[in-house]
């Protein structure tokens, strides 16, 4: 296991209040950086999560719809509220079963379904 | 944010008094109980408590930090003064959780292997840049001890009303200050985090019970909107242009920025194994349903009952309500002590974790790589241990001068204690984009941090100087506004250097391997 410390890995790049220039070649560890399954690599997770926010923000609704009570509250807040609770149903099913690191019980060809892509994250390739 | 209550409003007499030094004494115990527990004198065991955490403690070690007294006092009165559109807020606290299942799954890998102890650590293993490191030290330490100074504040209020007066505000900053420091000095994150988990377990079940009982007592929230539509009717209506600007901009500042508290980001990095933490943050997605609309509840129903408050008498709405209930019945008055006894477990469990934090960040990230080489002392984990202590006596000894002096002047340069969300959000290009976008660099990112603070300091400063009035320009928070600005600087300027220097460098990327080995003595090395 190894360790960040301190004073080495600045070594590399720049002193105290230097520019922040590179110097040296990159010892980030990208390589390492990304797990068998993560969220944001299911479009689903993303489009989802949007859908819901946006129907969850109070401005579609026609007015005599909006002002109308349900369960004592305004039905753009019970609106909001249900929108915010699939919200939450998302999260937490993203967090149990699109976020993997290859432990024991779980298949790393789930990592696959959905997944924007196999070889490497999002993120990792707008890099490239 | 002014939580007092006059004590002829909420006086619980002695039952009320016992039960608070009775928990006290129990926070204590975990406190001895984690000394007792400690593997070594190492950061690691201290501030993440060996990474040791199963599912309950990180849940509710989780809930707990996330939680503060902001969230059933502040919230609340925000709740009243804004009417039912601050119902945004269940929503940006479970985005909340949302954010953190983005970064969490690169982060906790490298936390993991490298040994992360700071969400600082991966700023500097990630850009190699001191200036960063210090900038975002100093961004993250300021939002924090804002934090904690507004905790402290809320303390003596909160002890102040349960007591009825009869112990003042600053002994029950004392009071609670020092049982804090003292449980948190012997255990560390290990004392925090079981603490947390009562805390935890106090703060669920007392919003549950009065959910509840706000929702079928008085005819429920049926009659409290028929209230509001004949008195302030305003407060029912769906948001507006403007009002829909405010939404998104609290959306994407709360959502954002609470996503990046060091001392939440800390407690993902001790959980025991991934799958605990999977199951932790699964759980804590639902957990706004609970909690957040809770105080939106209790602001809007406290709104019913009492109609016209000013802004400062609105930020009481909670001990009001509370007040209200306490006078009903024998049954009502134990469940407003549960809940008062709450709202103190939920501001000491989010101040010790941020005092933990500091402290964690000026050891590991000042400290160790700035101060102690030229001081020339030898860095031993228990030396580290000890200055991290004395730092947070320290900056708790200032901070509660700060809340006795708040209370007796009014000056404008208070409103810069309000300032932390909109200061640690600008970390967050460095933690998302550093995560997942190669190119990003971190000169960029240190100028996209300077730029996006130094634009919303001067949004407020021009508030308090009367420049102009509203510190969020068109209904959108300065912090967002800095944080587009922060993101543009960062990614541009990276998209904008030679393509080739970074190429290059990825290409002769090499691994770790010595750069660290060793760099904390008396750190457990797996």
């Amino acid at each position: 296991m190894q360790q960040v410390g301190s004073d080495e890995v600045a070594g590399r790049r720049d002193g105290v209040g230097g520019s922040g220039r590179s110097e040296g070649p990159d010892p980030f560890p990208w390589d390492e950086l990304t797990p068998v399954d993560e969220p944001s690599r299911h479009r689903a997770f993303w489009w989802l999560g949007a859908g819901l926010v946006v129907l969850g923000t109070p401005w579609w609704q026609p007015p005599a719809l909006a002002g109308r009570l349900v369960f004592g509250l305004p039905f753009w807040v019970v609106c909001s509220l249900a929108c915010a609770a699939g919200l939450a149903c998302l999260i937490s099913f993203a967090s149990l079963r699109w976020w993997s690191d290859g432990e024991p019980g779980r298949a790393p060809e789930h990592a696959a379904e959905g997944a924007m892509s196999d070889e490497a994250p999002r993120g990792g390739e707008a890099g490239r | 944010m002014n939580v007092g209550v006059g004590s002829d409003q909420l006086a619980l007499g002695t039952p009320a008094l016992l039960v608070l030094g009775v928990y006290l004494l129990l926070m204590l115990a975990l406190g001895f109980l984690g000394r007792i527990r400690r593997q070594n004198d190492s950061l690691r065991d201290f501030y993440l408590a060996g990474e040791g955490f199963g599912f309950a403690v990180l849940f509710l070690t989780l809930f707990a930090t996330q939680y503060s007294g902001n969230t059933l006092l502040g919230f609340a009165g925000r709740s009243y003064q804004q009417g039912l559109s601050y119902v945004v807020s269940v929503t940006f606290m479970i985005a909340v959780v949302g954010v953190l299942i983005v970064y969490a799954p690169r982060l906790y890998r490298l936390a993991r292997r490298y040994q992360y102890i700071t969400p600082t650590d991966f700023v500097f293993h990630r850009f190699g840049s001191h200036q960063l490191r210090l900038g975002a030290v100093v961004l993250l330490c300021w939002g924090l001890a804002n934090y904690v100074l507004e905790q402290l504040v809320a303390m003596g209020h909160a002890v102040e009303a349960i007591s009825g007066g009869r112990l003042s505000f600053m002994q029950g900053v004392l009071l609670l200050a020092l049982v804090m420091l003292i449980y948190e000095s012997l255990g560390g994150m290990r004392s925090v985090a079981w603490t947390d988990t009562v805390q935890g377990g106090l703060l669920l079940a007392g919003c549950a019970v009065i959910l509840f009982a706000l929702v079928r007592m008085d005819g429920g929230l049926v009659a409290a909107t028929e209230r509001i539509a004949e008195v302030e009717a305003f407060k029912l209506e769906r948001p507006d242009g403007a009002g829909l600007r405010l939404w998104m901009s609290q959306l994407v500042l709360l959502g954002i920025g609470v996503a990046i508290y060091p001392h939440a980001i800390q407690r993902v990095f001790s959980a025991r194994r991934l799958g605990v933490l999977r199951a932790s943050l699964a759980v804590m997605a639902f957990m706004p349903l609970l909690t957040t609309l809770l105080a939106f509840l209790l602001g809007y129903v406290g709104s019913s009952r009492f109609p016209g408050l000013d802004r400062l008498e609105s930020d009481r709405i909670t001990l009001l309500v509370l007040a209200d209930l306490a006078q009903r019945s024998p049954w009502t008055y134990w469940l407003v002590i549960l809940v008062l006894c709450a709202v103190v477990a939920a501001i000491m469990s989010t101040a010790d974790s941020a005092l933990l934090s500091i402290a964690s960040m000026f050891t590991r990230d000042v400290y160790q790589p700035y101060l102690q080489p030229r001081l020339g002392l030898r860095t031993t984990g228990r030396h580290l241990l000890a200055v991290g202590k004395i730092v947070s006596w320290s900056l708790m000894a200032v901070l509660i001068l700060l809340a006795w002096v708040s209370l007796r002047t009014e000056s404008s340069i208070w409103l810069l204690i309000r300032l932390k969300l909109e200061f640690m959000v600008q970390l967050a290009p460095c933690l998302l984009l550093g995560l997942y976008w190669r190119r990003l660099h971190g000169r960029a990112v240190f100028w996209g941090m300077v730029a996006g603070s130094g634009f919303t300091l001067a949004v407020w400063l021009g508030v308090m100087a009367g420049l102009w009035q509203s510190r969020s320009p068109f209904e959108v928070s300065a912090g967002v506004w800095g944080l587009l600005l922060n993101a543009l600087v960062a990614v541009t300027w990276s998209w904008l250097r030679p393509r080739e220097a970074s190429v290059e460098r990825r290409a002769d990327a090499s691994s770790l391997e010595g750069v660290a080995d060793g760099a904390l003595p008396g750190s457990r090395t797996r």
